[in-house]
């Protein structure tokens, strides 16, 4: 496992020098590609499957795949590869010429266009049409490589090692059940990795507070760890994993699993929201304090959650200069903003601007409009737990206004049959909170798994955490316990999707990026096509069914289409993520036998 | 006259879209779901026009002449391509099988192609020839793009009157003096004069309330489809060998699937990994640079299995008056529902059977007039 490093310097491993499209730039052996190559500024690593815009990476978690950059003689995800001497990177960035030609007419409804209907131009169309999408040729791939399957048993598969997923994970062990901790980041500690601010609530400071888990962790006899591994979902035979950096599939054999995966920054709808230099906020915190590498000298933060105002003043500290917008108008709002940077409220509509990256950004907001130059954006307006493995056990997911679309569990954190959830993949929004659920998860399954006294330690857990609850004033944490046990979804109202920047739909404000989905295709799907339900949406434009497998859209996308019809998002609905929720190699699976 | 369709998958939209051509009556569609929740979005989107026989061979041909024809009404593009199918063969028997039967193909007009090994290596060099016998390619074959059609169908439908009734099961027919009279609905019961039952794997469900009992049986087929990828792939390849099959979609995922052995039944449509390593193992054998191909999605629907592996359409004469059925198509019914709905909707208001349909009948199984057909893919 690889260790929390002290220093930023020992984070980064030691230098190398990689090759980008032929320029040699500086990289380090334990950066990711991406990261060095943002470092050095190039920030286009791809070019987008239908429209050709020009993208960045997003966020820097293997799971998203936004951008896939040629290193070697593969097409790999830059954020999971790490530098190596002398190792070759390559971006394509030529657009062919039908494309520039017919770029006008590449929406998302390009498949079905009068011109397309008549049998002979079409087929001679489909010839032309089928080669055109910028995607990796298979035949640039090495075919060397073979990957393995390993089985893995287990008492418990804590899936994710933030705070909760550790505390869970320790609390299990101490219990002498055998843990194995699975998380896909290159070291455990989730968002204590990089936010380096104190935890409101819990008295340590955030530093020893990590360092006093991760050590707990590591010396109890009963726990494995597998970093930079993702958990890629349930089959009907088993749960399994993947490890990129290895080629390893995991087979999960365990008796009990506790799914702590924490929250994905969903991002933010507006336009150009897709250029190189639009991040997650975490990720813009994990760039800076992980790896040492700036996003920009002046930024854009979206939102006014917690966690934008955790990220502003962070890279404020850091000398960088910070614009918040929200949808909250300026007398409205609680804090003290103007030791962090400067606010912009009441905002209607963001326009991006820029050639290859983020240049400048227009605000349109009930007051005027606003032009600010910025290099980079940070979207965190709304955070969600990443719902896709717990609607794969169609396990009930239930939006609550002002709240989001929360997995349905009990108050011992019971999702289903051997399937326990805890921290911000249940939805809630506090650490301290998280830090609980992860002790009540690891007791009720060791209650569930017969463990002598559990049951006692639980309950006053249990207590503890309605207290807290209460404290905090989080009603509808006990709606969520409710439906639990009656079944029963009221109706919920809706406001208004916490990401969204535009004023009416557009076509170069993404949902999908996987596969260049804007406003303006759902906005027609709704209206002209009279879909109203995340599955006919999905099948008519694709949202969902890209490389990221809706990790990215599938919230947003949900919540856009109810604002456009004015629908309860619980009809709206999700969508079925299906494993793997990540992608794996056919050689991993084929593991080592077959070609 | 009151018709209600029952199941909205690709049999039950061109059901309701060929009546509504005909201006029929007034027609419901009952679906339990949303539109095309069932197999008709879980299939492979594949049509062919190979099969072993003539009975089959002939629908498929008209099938596909019908949705090409409707493709230029439609208000979505169905995406026809014909990249073909190329079987894979092993044995003399196999090769044997195929050139027997291409003599009664190429009296449909509808001839392949057979190839040697080397054949096949130059016109895919990916493919991994070394224990191949030969090939067998059929250029009359293709892909469709399963959802735009049931979407072109539905709005087609719905532009001429169809009356839609989603997220709605029907849970029973009523039946009095042999006459189909009404539908029990969880919103209450619908008087109707006409049920076309087209519920796929589930139509059983309805039929052995009111005691019919066709021998047909869901079988749960899964399939895995890759990241996508530039478009290389144009055949669907089928190895006789291992029961594999794989093609590119024209969006760049490769899509495939492979024999699987699973209890019939409805049984929940969840994938397993075993048969995803199976296929991943079977694949990568036969197209090497597949190997770092990922697996981005798995997913499962149901074959309606029926004895002899055809689609069953029309009625029994003494059923219940006003009761058919369409469904049983046994795994390939994407290619034959734009005929089926056209057929049964002359059936229905003319009373009389075309002849393209006669073999399709549910009277066959007791007449013991079976449809030898065993050509069935994954
Ligand atoms: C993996 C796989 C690959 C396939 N590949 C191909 C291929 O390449 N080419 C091809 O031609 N075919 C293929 N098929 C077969 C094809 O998908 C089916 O034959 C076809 O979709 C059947 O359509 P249907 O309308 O009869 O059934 P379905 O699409 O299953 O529709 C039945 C509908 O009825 C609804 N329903 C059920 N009960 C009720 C009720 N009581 N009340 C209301 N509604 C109800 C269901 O919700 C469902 O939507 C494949 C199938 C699978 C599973």
């Amino acid at each position: 496992m690889s260790l929390f490093g002290d220093t930023i310097q020992e984070r980064r491993g030691s230098r190398v020098r990689i090759f980008f499209r032929g320029v040699g730039v500086e990289g380090y052996t334990l950066e990711p590609v991406s990261i060095a190559l943002y470092h050095n500024g190039f920030k286009v690593l791809s070019r987008s499957k239908k429209l050709y815009r020009v993208r960045g990476f997003y966020s820097l978690s293997p799971q998203d795949r936004l951008v896939l950059t040629r290193v070697g003689s593969e097409y790999v995800n830059p954020c999971e590869v790490f530098c190596q001497e002398g190792q070759e990177a390559h971006v394509d960035l030529s657009v062919p010429f039908l494309v520039k030609l017919f770029t006008p007419l590449l929406d998302g409804y390009f498949q079905h266009r009068r011109l397309l209907k008549n049998k002979i131009l079409w087929s001679l169309a489909a010839d032309k049409i089928k080669k055109l999408a910028n995607h990796p040729r298979i035949g640039d791939i090495e075919a060397e490589k073979t990957g393995r399957i390993l089985e893995v048993k287990s008492d418990v598969v804590v899936v994710g090692g933030g705070l909760s997923g550790l505390v869970a994970t320790y609390t299990t062990s101490k219990l002498g059940l055998r843990v194995l901790l699975i998380d896909d980041s290159p070291a455990l500690g989730g968002r204590m990795r990089y936010d380096h601010m104190d935890i409101p609530g819990i008295s340590m400071p955030r530093e020893n507070l990590l360092q006093d888990l991760l050590n707990k962790v590591n010396a109890s006899g009963n726990v494995s760890i597998l970093t930079r591994t993702v958990f890629t979902g349930f089959f009907e035979d088993h749960p399994t994993a993947y490890s990129e950096y290895d080629k390893v599939l995991y087979v999960l054999k365990a008796k009990a699993y506790i799914i702590a995966t924490g929250l994905v920054d969903v991002p933010c709808i507006f336009r150009n929201n897709d250029l190189p230099g639009v991040f997650s906020g975490s990720t813009v915190l994990e760039m800076v304090n992980y790896y040492g590498v700036e996003p920009g000298r002046r930024g854009l933060i979206i939102g006014l959650s917690q966690n934008s105002l955790r990220i502003a003043e962070q890279l404020k500290r850091l000398g960088i200069d910070i614009v918040l917008v929200s949808h909250s108008k300026p007398e409205e709002v609680r804090y003290d903003l103007s030791k962090i940077g400067e606010y912009v409220g009441s905002v209607k509509e963001i326009q991006a601007s820029g050639k290859t990256c983020v240049e400048r950004v227009n605000i349109i907001h009930d007051n005027g409009r606003d032009e600010v130059k910025v290099d980079f954006i940070a979207c965190s307006a709304f955070s969600t737990p990443d719902v896709r493995i717990l609607n794969q056990l169609d396990s009930k997911i239930v939006f609550l206004d002002n709240v989001g679309f929360i997995p349905i569990h009990d108050e011992y954190m019971h999702l289903k049959d051997n399937i326990f959830i805890a921290g911000g993949v249940s939805g809630s929004p506090y650490s301290i909170l998280h830090l609980i659920e992860g002790e009540i998860a690891a007791l009720s399954v060791a209650y569930k798994l017969g463990v002598k006294d559990a049951e006692p330690l639980m309950e006053e857990k249990i207590r503890e955490y309605r207290l807290k609850l209460s404290e905090m004033n989080l009603e509808w944490k006990n709606k969520i316990f409710e439906i639990s046990i009656s079944g029963l979804i009221e109706n919920t109202s809706f406001s208004y999707p916490p990401t969204l920047f535009i004023e009416k739909p557009r076509r170069d404000a993404f949902i999908c990026f996987c596969e260049d989905v804007t406003t303006k295709d759902i906005s027609r799907t709704v209206y002209e096509k009279g879909y109203r339900t995340l599955e006919l949406v999905k099948r008519s434009l694709g949202v969902c069914t890209g490389r990221c497998q809706g990790r990215l859209c599938m919230v947003n996308s949900a919540l856009y289409v109810s604002y456009l019809s004015n629908l309860d998002p619980n009809q709206v609905g999700l969508t079925k993520a299906r494993a793997p929720t990540t992608p794996i190699p056919l050689h991993v699976l084929a593991g080592g036998e077959g070609g | 006259m009151k018709i209600a369709i029952v199941g909205g998958g690709v049999s039950g939209l061109s059901i309701a879209y060929n009546l509504a051509v005909r201006s029929a009556g007034e027609i419901h569609l009952f679906e339990k779901n949303w539109i095309m929740y069932g197999s008709s979005t879980r299939s492979g989107a594949r049509f062919r026009v190979h099969f072993w026989t003539e009975e089959n061979s002939r629908f498929a041909i008209e099938s596909i002449k019908r949705l090409e024809k409707l493709a230029g009404k439609m208000e979505w593009n169905p995406i026809i391509y014909r990249g073909g199918y190329l079987w894979l063969l092993f044995n003399e028997h196999q090769i044997e099988r195929f050139k027997e039967t291409n003599k009664m193909w190429s009296k449909l007009g509808v001839q392949g192609i057979f190839l040697e090994p080397e054949d096949i290596r130059e016109r895919y060099p990916y493919i991994n020839v070394d224990d191949v016998l030969g090939g067998f390619y059929g250029p009359q074959d293709g892909s469709l793009h399963h959802d735009y059609v049931c979407f072109g169908y539905y709005s087609l439908a719905k532009k001429l009157g169809v009356i839609f009734h989603e997220f709605t099961p029907v849970n029973e027919i009523i039946v009095s003096d042999n006459k189909v009279k009404q539908l029990k609905t969880m919103s209450g019961l619908v008087d109707v004069d006409v049920v076309v039952l087209a519920a796929g794997a589930w139509t059983n469900e309805l039929l052995e309330k009111i005691g019919i009992h066709l021998p047909t049986e869901p079988l749960r087929k899964e399939v895995c489809l890759t990241e996508p990828y530039h478009y290389f792939i144009d055949p669907l390849i089928i190895d006789m060998g291992s029961g594999a099959y794989v093609g590119q979609t024209l969006k760049g995922e490769i899509l495939g699937s492979i024999d699987y052995p699973t209890p019939p039944g409805l049984i929940k449509l969840e994938t397993k990994l075993e048969f995803v390593i199976k296929w991943a193992r079977a694949i990568t054998k036969r197209i090497p640079i597949l190997k770092n191909a990922r697996v981005m999605r798995t997913w499962a629907g149901y074959y309606m299995m029926s004895a002899d592996n055809s689609h069953i359409m029309g009625r029994g004469p003494e059923w219940p008056e006003g009761l058919y059925v369409a469904y049983g198509y046994s795994g390939h019914g994407f290619m034959m529902a734009p005929l089926v709905g056209e057929l049964l909707a002359e059936n229905i208001l003319t009373g009389k059977i075309p002849e393209l349909m006669k073999p399709f009948l549910p009277t066959r199984f007791r007449e013991n007039k079976l449809i030898q057909e065993k050509l069935v893919i994954g």
